[in-house]
């Protein structure tokens, strides 16, 4: 069922209870976020979506996190206000210590004003990086594989393999975690014939038409088991694979 | 099972993990604080295939199971003694000498601060406020609470706790 609301004085329509994020950001909205994915339930960990609403009936505009707000009908959202700005740059300022170094984090400080951390670079931190956005966490669940954990609280909180060992024993090597790291964090290495991570060294798949390594073995395996692509298809490359496609589309032009 | 014995659990300690759990429904992943409040009940601590057998009971990720255990202070992933001894650290009972009491501790039991005894027999603690400010500098021992502490009496608790009482 469709709700219709009101973003910055336009009128929009979206599915009732989709993420109040993921609507601003389909009818070409800007808001930044570090820990959001469209396919994963949302967590509002880097509080940087941060948005006015106000429901119908209800008094004053409050700000609150855009990507865990459903939307429903009648909503008044504004993504942009000098109180907005100001508290996205505070939690910005916040994140900045942790990955000084992260080009996101830059980019987003240069459309905020930011200039500097509100704080000196941390140290020693046992993922150096890491603003505990718990994507890589939660893609590796949403993925079925379950190898990595949100482990810990509060200043000792980190994220790894569980059960304080240093290897992810149950990792296959996807690299989604890798992929979708805001910040770049996750070390991923490939040399001609393993991939390294998370203390794994694994095997890595060639494709059987070009030659080129395209994954693990071991994730090419749980791939043809759990049988959601043809298993032919997980024995070429994105390249081959597409150019098959291209092939067999070709007649119907 | 191999498996098993990896993970260094005897076929008598998976009776007992077996046994806790026999009072929950399979699959029932909202009982799992409940479930491992009695794992720590029957163990002192959750021993890593305590986590991976309430996991596969309950239905859940192992690793989530091992993040909610890591996430409570409540919740202990390493062996704990018979004893505790938790030495308050609160303002109240820090100006009183609090740091003395706990240096006692330590010296005394061999151990530093969330530390337990090699022999499993006291495990050392603080704690950042009990609220019995009056009665500081505050020490508790298995739940007991002994107000205004001195380093001479909590050497001697201590010494009791270790089992050395009787030889002196």
């Amino acid at each position: 069922m469709d709700v219709r609301l009101t973003i910055d004085g336009h009128e929009a329509k979206a599915p009732k209870d989709m993420s109040l994020l993921d609507v601003v950001r389909r009818v070409g909205g800007e808001i930044p976020a570090l820990c959001h994915h469209e396919g994963i339930a949302p967590i509002a960990a880097c509080r940087l979506c941060l948005v006015e609403v106000r429901r119908p009936g209800r008094g004053e505009a409050v700000l609150t996190t855009s990507c865990d707000y459903p939307v429903s009908e009648g909503l008044e959202v504004v993504t942009a206000s000098p109180r907005i700005r100001r508290h996205r740059a505070m939690n910005l300022q916040l994140l900045l210590p942790y990955a000084p170094d992260a080009p996101a984090l830059h980019e987003i400080a240069e459309s905020l004003g930011v200039t500097a951390p509100l704080f000196a670079p941390v140290t020693g931190a046992p993922l150096p990086g890491c603003i505990l956005c718990e994507l890589c966490v939660r893609v590796c669940a949403a993925l079925g594989y379950h190898a990595l954990a949100a482990i810990g609280r509060g200043d000792h909180k980190r994220v790894g393999p569980p059960f304080g060992r240093s290897v992810a024993t149950a990792c296959v090597g996807c690299g989604a975690c890798h992929e979708v790291c805001p910040t770049g964090c996750i070390a991923m290495e490939d040399t001609a014939t393993t991939r390294r991570i998370w203390g794994r060294e694994l095997e890595l798949f060639t494709c059987r038409r070009c030659g080129k390594p395209f994954t693990t073995v071991a994730h090419r395996t749980v791939m043809v088991a759990r049988g959601d692509i043809p298993a032919e298809s997980c024995d070429l490359c994105e390249t081959c694979r597409s150019r098959d496609y291209a092939r067999r589309l070709a007649p119907v032009r | 099972m191999s498996a098993d014995r990896e993970r260094g659990v005897t076929a008598r300690e998976l009776r007992r993990i077996a046994a806790v759990l026999a009072r929950y429904p399979q699959g029932d992943a909202g009982s799992l604080v409940n479930a491992l409040h009695d794992v720590q009940a029957e163990f002192r601590y959750l021993p890593e295939a305590a986590l991976c057998e309430v996991a596969d009971h309950l239905g859940l990720p192992r690793a989530q199971v091992y993040g909610v255990a890591s996430f409570y202070q409540g919740f202990h992933l390493e062996p704990r003694g018979e004893h505790t001894c938790t030495v308050c650290m609160g303002t109240a009972c820090h100006v009183r000498g609090a740091a003395r009491l706990l240096e006692t501790i330590e010296r005394d039991a061999g151990v530093g601060a969330g530390g337990t005894t090699p022999d499993l027999k006291l495990t050392v603690e603080e704690v950042n406020c009990v609220g019995a400010c009056a009665i500081g500098p505050l020490v508790i021992v298995d739940g007991e609470y002994h107000g205004h502490m001195t380093a001479d009496r909590v050497s001697r608790l201590v010494a009791k706790l270790l089992g050395e009482g009787a030889s002196r």
